[in-house]
């Protein structure tokens, strides 16, 4: 059953799914040419102590694509799930209904972090190809670190919100997912949020149950 | 009835996102208009002079709160208003009995600010250092950068990135003449080019000894200070102004030091210097030297410290300003205020903190917070009773621990209780367990029918 459940999710995803990892590519394309352009144009040195003195955040498309790549994984995941109470009937699977409305929450948000791994392995690889030592690489890497937090709250709310029936619950749940990801979004300088990462991703961590709140409402016919 | 763990964590996030949105909202919504008071020492008068500033104009007075025409003010103040007073040909000939010019308050005017933020950020063990006697008329920045590390310094050119093993060979070579030992304690140099001449770099060693390192046309220059500094090493600033009373500045955890170019450390007088909140502002005439020093984690209840020295950094006058009382009063009642709407605020910039927080803070009035609690327990309670809708202990617990925020997420998402079945705890039931009405294809499968009418086949 697990497997027919895999199929699934693989058939949602098979050609919509690409848009989040290309989005995130396009991203880091973008924090690429940002980079090559200040060197090209004011060169090696200037590029270097912007970066060390001044911590320009240059990768701001890149920050925002995660939150927006977990919307839409959720959303072409969850939407056909959802959609005319359809979600119902796959919480009537013979399977535990926990492993019927997580599996696609699992496929999506693997394949987001694999997508953000990517994201970020290629940012730490654009900037080693520019000679960066890692003193300076790591903590720019690491400032991407919440938005990939960000893009899983925003998955969870996203599919948390198409699973509830009500328009009210709805919007609270959505906002609350936009209030998470803007905090998680601020930043200071690179590493900003050293020290304070964990008690954000604690505080994110009961953005896994609001899916099955809207769900089992939904089995209950509330 | 059992509390859903699902729809507590819809209220947890509820509340979770308005601690930060509603005290945010709040304080941006109530905040007055921005007030500025600066104390600057009079040599004249031999005593503070107030400055209060906001955006609709200036208000000046003495320390003791007499209020002074602007003319009047800037009288008292020449070394600051120098160039004013020169412009009307109104800058005196000798203050408190020395003969000065407006060139020289030009000349000695400097001002060092050193915030908490500067060693509260995290720090990148990089560095860059000048060539302090470039072959060109002005100062530039240097090809490389170079890390520190537990046993010297790493030059990287910053075009390709490689090691520039022969500089590097170098600058090891003099550190080890100057006998500094590694790992250092602190490092701390002033890479603006644009500044009119280059001191290097400052430098503790491991044993706490002051030295300094400076580049001349690409070879290294390193010397022992012959001072020593004792403590956590803060923050190391390196100060390049023309009138040259020192090198700069070592922060440790509650004294700020001048180094001196005489090879001298002096402590500045600053009473309850606090690394961890405290900023130190210095400031330089002919005649004085003003230092400012106040904890940013409470500007509105505790005084910044003005202290007024000779030319050698001995106190002459002392003057604490507190925040205007009528600014901080609309601010604290705005606070107070505030209380009933959250009891917690998440607060993610502190002025005296460079990263990015995760604060849970205490409404500033604890028993309006209280209110706003019994409040909306009283609403969830009124709620409950028209809507004929149960309450569970749990719910209510919850709304008396986080109020307003709590109220808006146990309304939208409550009841939080759910009958005790399995569909609303989440649990899969046993057959014998199976509610009569459930028509799940799981319930029918143990479905027997009885009383068929004659001719019927039963569940075949």
């Amino acid at each position: 059953m697990l497997r027919a459940l895999l199929y699934k999710e693989w058939i949602k995803l098979r050609y919509a799914g690409w848009l989040a990892p290309a989005a995130i590519l396009l991203g880091l394309g973008d924090a690429w040419l940002k980079l090559r352009g200040v060197r090209n144009n004011h060169g090696p040195v200037d590029l270097w102590n912007m970066l060390l003195f001044k911590q320009t955040i240059f990768f701001e498309t890149l920050l925002l694509t995660l939150p927006l790549a977990g919307v839409w994984l959720a959303a072409i995941q969850y939407r056909p799930e959802c959609a005319g109470r359809r979600l119902r009937l796959a919480l009537h699977l013979p399977v535990p209904h926990r492993t019927a409305l997580y599996a696609p929450a699992a496929v999506g948000l693997a394949l987001l972090t694999l997508a953000g791994g990517l994201a970020l392995g290629g940012f730490a690889l654009i900037l080693c190809v520019y000679g960066m030592p890692a003193e300076l690489v790591a903590p720019i890497v690491r400032t991407a670190l919440p938005a990939l937090l960000a893009g899983h709250v925003a998955y969870f709310a996203t599919a948390a919100a198409l699973a509830d029936t009500r328009m009210i619950r709805r919007c609270v749940i959505g906002c609350a997912g936009l209030a998470y990801a803007l905090l998680l979004l601020k930043t200071y300088g690179y590493d900003a949020m050293t020290g304070s990462l964990g008690w954000y991703a604690l505080a994110s961590l009961p953005w896994i149950l609001p899916l099955e709140a809207a769900a089992l409402r939904l089995k209950e016919g509330a | 009835m059992t509390l859903s763990p699902a729809r507590l964590a819809c209220a947890v996030v509820t509340a979770m996102s308005l601690f930060w949105f509603i005290p945010d909202v709040y304080r941006r919504a109530t905040n007055p208009e921005k007030v500025r008071a600066t104390a600057y020492y009079s040599a004249v008068e031999e005593r503070f002079m107030v400055r209060t500033d906001t955006f609709t104009g200036a208000g000046y007075a003495d320390e003791s709160g007499n209020p002074l025409e602007a003319p009047a003010f800037k009288e008292r103040l020449p070394f600051l208003y120098f160039a004013e007073l020169e412009k009307q040909g109104r800058f005196p000939a000798t203050v408190a009995g020395v003969p000065v010019t407006a060139q020289d308050a030009r000349n000695a005017l400097q001002t060092v600010q050193l915030s908490p933020r500067m060693w509260n950020l995290p720090k990148m063990p990089l560095n860059v250092l000048l060539d302090a006697a470039p072959a060109g008329a002005h100062l530039s920045l240097p090809p490389d950068i170079f890390r520190i590390t537990d046993t010297g310094l790493d030059f990287i050119r910053c075009a390709d990135g490689s090691l520039d093993t022969a500089k590097t060979a170098r600058f090891a070579e003099a550190l080890r003449t100057a006998d500094v030992r590694f790992p250092l304690r602190g490092l701390g140099s002033n890479p603006n080019p644009l500044k009119p001449f280059d001191e290097g770099c400052m430098l503790v060693d491991a044993e706490g000894r002051v030295f300094r390192l400076a580049m001349h046309k690409g070879e290294p220059r390193c010397r022992a200070t012959g001072l020593a500094i004792d403590g956590e090493v803060k923050a190391i600033t390196v100060e390049e102004h023309p009138r040259r009373a020192f090198v700069g500045t070592i922060v440790t955890g509650d004294a700020v030091h001048l180094v001196t170019y005489d090879d001298t450390l002096v402590r500045l007088p600053l009473e309850g210097f606090d690394a961890a909140g405290s900023y130190a502002v210095l400031r330089s005439d002919p005649l004085n030297v003003t230092l400012a020093s106040a904890d940013l984690r409470d500007r509105l209840t505790q005084p910044t410290r003005y202290i007024a020295t000779d030319a050698q950094y001995n106190p002459v006058h002392t003057f604490d300003l507190y925040f205007p009382a009528e600014a901080r009063s609309r601010i604290e009642a705005a606070q107070v205020v505030g209380s009933v709407l959250s009891p917690l605020a998440l607060r993610q910039f502190a002025p005296e903190e460079g990263r990015v927080l995760f604060r849970m803070e205490p409404a500033a009035s604890l028993p309006l917070a209280a209110l706003g609690c019994a409040l909306s327990v009283a609403l969830l309670v009124l709620m409950r009773r028209r809507t004929r809708t149960g309450l569970h202990w749990g719910e209510t617990l919850f709304v008396t621990a986080t109020g307003l925020p709590g109220l808006a997420g146990v309304l939208v998402f409550g009841p939080l209780a759910t009958p005790e079945t399995g569909e609303a705890t989440g649990k899969r039931l046993s057959h014998d367990e199976k509610r009569p009405a459930d028509k799940s294809p799981e319930g029918l499968k143990g479905f027997h029918k009885t009383g068929c009418a004659p001719g019927c086949r039963g569940n075949e």
